[in-house]
């Protein structure tokens, strides 16, 4: 039975072996919602793997996590913690977007790829209070996949259901990305600066660049004919005629 | 350290959830908003599996969300419990309807239970159940009383294997929906219907407004199939009679060289001359025999008979044949047409197979047509050959011939739809009894409302309830014997019941209020929670459910009990899957999918089958996937 459309496979049966969280999961993220769902034991091992993934990180700090607060001020933090915080704040902008829009599918493809990153920060970091924030938003955004789960994760910490926590708030201002000082030379000398995300593409560095007025005088009635740009630190427009 | 283990956890929470009441519902929502989510109510067919889960999952996992954002949230659930379907199994398996209805009733609660779906149970909707289906008399006899329900005589489909009248709806390529072996039978019969026609232009017209996809907004509109046109009078040579004629190119009329009756018009056997009486017959007969499908295939040999007589041409004054032909069918426009070979294509084939003069009256821009015709040209064009009319483009010749036709008494413009009344009794035992009571003296006579429900009575044995080609509840005198209620004379109930489409047109709305006995629910608590937030089901009910639902909420709108138009603002559905079988090549170019004609595609949820035909005729279309399967979209 390695693919079908489920209907060989009884709910009770599956549920009192496997488990409803599994099962939901597999529903859920088998395909795009507005299709047919194909049900595949790939898709069973792939749903357990995912939720024994969040058992496991959360039972490993259990006990770092009850000594942790989640006093932190946002705009100071810095570095794995900065960028943990910010790529939370992604998540839950793309979760709450794709629960709005019954994009199941892409929403629990969100959720594994930011439980990598919470793993990837606990290989050099200790539990923090930016961690604790992180796993907290974590179980209210898992809890309309997976329920029992988030709700059994939760009341390790916290009193009251995950019916009762809210959903939680985006901080828009995670979202923007550092902005950095590029120079902008034409044929070698530099005309002007721009201020772009670090990793901005050379589109956008482009764009910036040509808002320059100095910049633009120079690039005026002359064609460019190769552009080389170091993202973080520089682009130089070659210019003919 | 611990491990994930689910059987640990699952059942706990599942408690505490109900325990808390995390999922019921307020009568009256306030704060910070409500949100009303649903998916659609099942027949209940036995044991779940996960086939079955991924909306109900999709439901909840929506109105869980809804909840923590804050909003208070309606997410109920129900049975569809009446219908072919529970009593087909139950004959199968030799128990009755009911227990068989509520043993899976049961067992799907169980699954839903299991998977941790969370339903504001308090709420829960039986269509079987007498406190339920009073409430679909209620509603019928508010229509009789509106003339909207109505009984008429007519030629109805007929299901030879479920022994019971079909709706147009469940008639798919001429044959049952749920027997694709068995084609549907023509019967003469006296049944009852809904004026939905009534409501066919707010139907169209409102479907603007609605958060659906644009290809069920699309299906709706195919199938209430608005036209815009013209009646034109052809008077019939010698005779003190006028011809009726429906057309949606009335800038081709000096085009027209001959009209069509359908066989079943009554004009047909009627202006027959003497001598061709007999072959007229005979072909009319013949006709009766064939499904709507049959008559209406492309690419058929386009048989016909010619009358003997003739009819005057308004526009041209040239004396035209009147012809019958089957592809012309009495149920659509006036059952009769004008004939232009030159612009439709259809009727050029019969007219070079009949031997009738083919006239272009429509020039297309750019490049001249051919002479003679290899085809009919059926584009829009400049009009030539038409009198005052030449050189007017035929979109402007549209309206100024109908200006004309009005100006000389002779037609005017009129409005068509496609969609028909809904027929919706039911030659079978399980469902709502039709409140209706049949005097010698009185006539038809409806039951009063104190007197609701007309119970269905209890039969015990399973035989008594197979099909037998009339109604079971034709045997039972205790049923159906009873005393009319304007004269106190002896009278018979009526004995067929109702469509199961009748009950799952408004229980959205009984969800709000689902214990009332007065009333199908209270005005003020359905207009706290309509309209429907997010509605989520398959595509298949695109033009069955979905519009029936519409019509419903709107008469209810009517009567005063619900203030909202349209019963479910946010729709979402699942692509339907289609198996690679009963067809053969298939040419797939890119996203579209080429059938050899005539295909006949059997879909696999539900048991349905669908022509290529009627694909096309809804709009829709068919994609491959990656999984080798074919997608309706």
């Amino acid at each position: 039975m390695s693919k079908s459309k489920g209907n060989g496979v009884m709910v009770g049966p599956f549920v009192r072996e496997q488990g409803a969280d599994i099962a939901r999961i597999t529903i859920l993220f088998a395909a795009p919602p507005e299709n047919e769902m194909v049900w595949t034991e790939e898709g069973v091992q792939g749903g357990w793997r995912f939720l024994n993934r969040i058992y496991r990180r959360v039972a490993e700090d259990r006990e770092a996590l009850l000594q942790t607060s989640e006093v932190f001020q946002a705009e100071a933090l810095e570095g794995e913690d900065r960028e943990l915080y910010g790529k939370l704040h992604e998540t839950l902008k793309k979760v709450t977007e794709d629960l709005e829009a019954l994009r199941f599918n892409t929403a629990i493809a969100a959720l594994m790829e930011f439980l990598n990153a919470l793993y990837e920060y606990r290989k050099d970091r200790p539990v923090t209070p930016v961690y604790r924030t992180a796993l907290r938003y974590y179980l209210q955004m898992l809890f309309p996949f997976a329920p029992h789960l988030a709700e059994e994760l939760w009341h390790w910490f916290w009193p009251d259901s995950l019916f009762q926590a809210g959903w939680p708030e985006l901080d828009e201002k995670a979202l923007e990305k550092d902005l950095v000082e590029v120079a902008v030379q034409v044929n070698g000398r530099v005309r002007g600066t721009i201020q772009i995300p670090k990793d901005a593409p050379l589109e956008v560095a482009r764009a910036e660049a040509l808002k320059v007025r100095n910049v633009k005088a120079h690039l005026e009635g002359k064609e460019v004919v190769k552009e080389i740009y170091v993202p973080g630190k520089i682009l130089n427009l070659v210019v003919r005629g | 350290m611990e491990k994930y283990n689910p059987h640990a956890i699952e059942p706990k929470w599942q408690r505490f959830w109900e325990e808390k009441g995390f999922m019921k519902a307020k009568d009256l929502p306030g704060g910070k908003g409500k949100q009303y989510v649903l998916v659609m109510f099942p027949y209940p067919s036995g044991d779940l599996h996960m086939g079955h889960l991924k909306n109900y999952t999709m439901g909840d996992v929506l109105a869980r969300f809804r909840r923590v954002q804050g909003y208070e949230v309606l997410h109920p659930m129900g049975w569809d419990a009446f219908g072919l379907p529970a009593e087909n199994a139950a004959l199968k398996f030799g128990v009755h309807p009911r227990d068989w209805t509520y043993e899976n009733i049961r067992q799907a609660k169980e699954s839903l239970r299991l998977m941790g779906i969370l339903y504001d149970w308090d709420r829960e909707v039986t269509t079987c159940e007498p406190a339920y289906y009073r409430f679909n008399q209620w509603i019928f006899l508010k229509m009789w009383e509106k003339g909207l329900a109505y009984r008429a005589k007519g030629l109805v489909n007929w299901c030879p294997k479920c022994q019971t009248v079909l709706a147009n709806e469940q008639v798919v390529e001429g044959r049952c929906w749920r027997h694709e072996d068995t084609p549907v039978e023509k019967r003469e019969l006296e049944q009852w219907y809904l004026r939905i026609t009534a409501y066919a232009e707010r139907l169209l017209k409102d479907l603007e407004g609605l958060r659906w996809p644009e290809k069920v907004k699309a299906m709706q509109r195919a199938w209430i199939g608005r036209s815009e046109g013209a009646e034109i009078l052809f008077p019939v040579e010698g005779k003190e009679v006028q011809i009726p004629v429906f057309t949606t190119r009335p800038d081709t009329l000096f085009g027209a060289t001959f009209l069509v009756l359908a066989p079943e018009h009554p004009l047909t056997l009627e202006l027959a001359a003497p001598g061709k009486r007999e072959e007229v017959l005979a072909y009319v007969e013949a006709a009766k025999r064939k499904t709507e499908m049959e008559r209406q295939a492309e690419g058929r040999e386009k048989t016909g008979v010619f009358l003997g007589a003739y009819a005057v041409n308004p526009a041209t004054g040239e004396r035209i044949p009147i012809w019958t032909a089957d592809y012309v069918l009495y149920a659509y426009g006036t059952g009769a047409i004008m004939a232009v070979p030159a612009h439709d294509q259809r009727d050029y084939e019969f007219a070079v197979r009949h031997g009738l003069p083919v006239r272009k009256v429509i020039e297309r821009p750019g490049e001249p047509l051919p002479e003679p015709l290899e085809r009919a040209y059926e584009e829009p064009g400049i009009m030539v050959n038409s009198g005052p009319f030449d050189g007017t483009e035929s979109e402007e010749g549209k309206r100024k011939v109908i200006a004309w036709l009005e100006e000389k008494g002779v037609g005017r413009g009129r409005v068509t739809y496609r969609l028909r009344d809904w027929l919706i009794s039911r030659q079978r035992y399980w469902g709502t009894p039709i409140p209706m009571v049949h005097c010698q003296a009185c006539g038809v006579v409806p039951v009063p409302e104190e007197e609701l429900p007309v119970l269905l009575p209890d039969l015990k044995d399973v035989e008594d309830i197979r099909p037998k080609g009339k109604s079971p509840l034709e045997a039972h005198p205790e049923f159906y014997e009873t005393t009319c209620p304007k004269c106190g004379g002896p009278a018979r109930r009526d004995t067929d019941t109702m469509d199961t489409f009748f009950d799952s047109s408004w229980y959205y709305l009984r969800y709000t209020d689902p214990h009332n006995d007065r009333l199908p629910f209270d005005p003020q608590k359905a207009n706290a929670w309509m309209p429907v937030d997010q509605y989520i089901g398959g595509v298949e009910h695109a033009v069955l459910h979905l519009l029936y639902s519409r019509f419903f909420t709107k008469f209810l709108h009517d009567l005063g009990l619900v203030a909202v138009e349209e019963p479910f603002q946010g729709l979402f559905t699942q692509g339907m899957v289609l198996a690679w079988t009963d067809f053969g090549p298939v040419e797939v170019e890119g996203n579209t999918v080429r059938l050899p004609e005539p295909t006949r595609i059997r879909l696999e949820i539900p048991e349905r089958e669908l022509a290529l035909e009627d694909v096309r005729k809804m709009g829709a279309e068919l994609r491959p996937h990656e999984d080798g399967t074919l997608h309706l979209w």
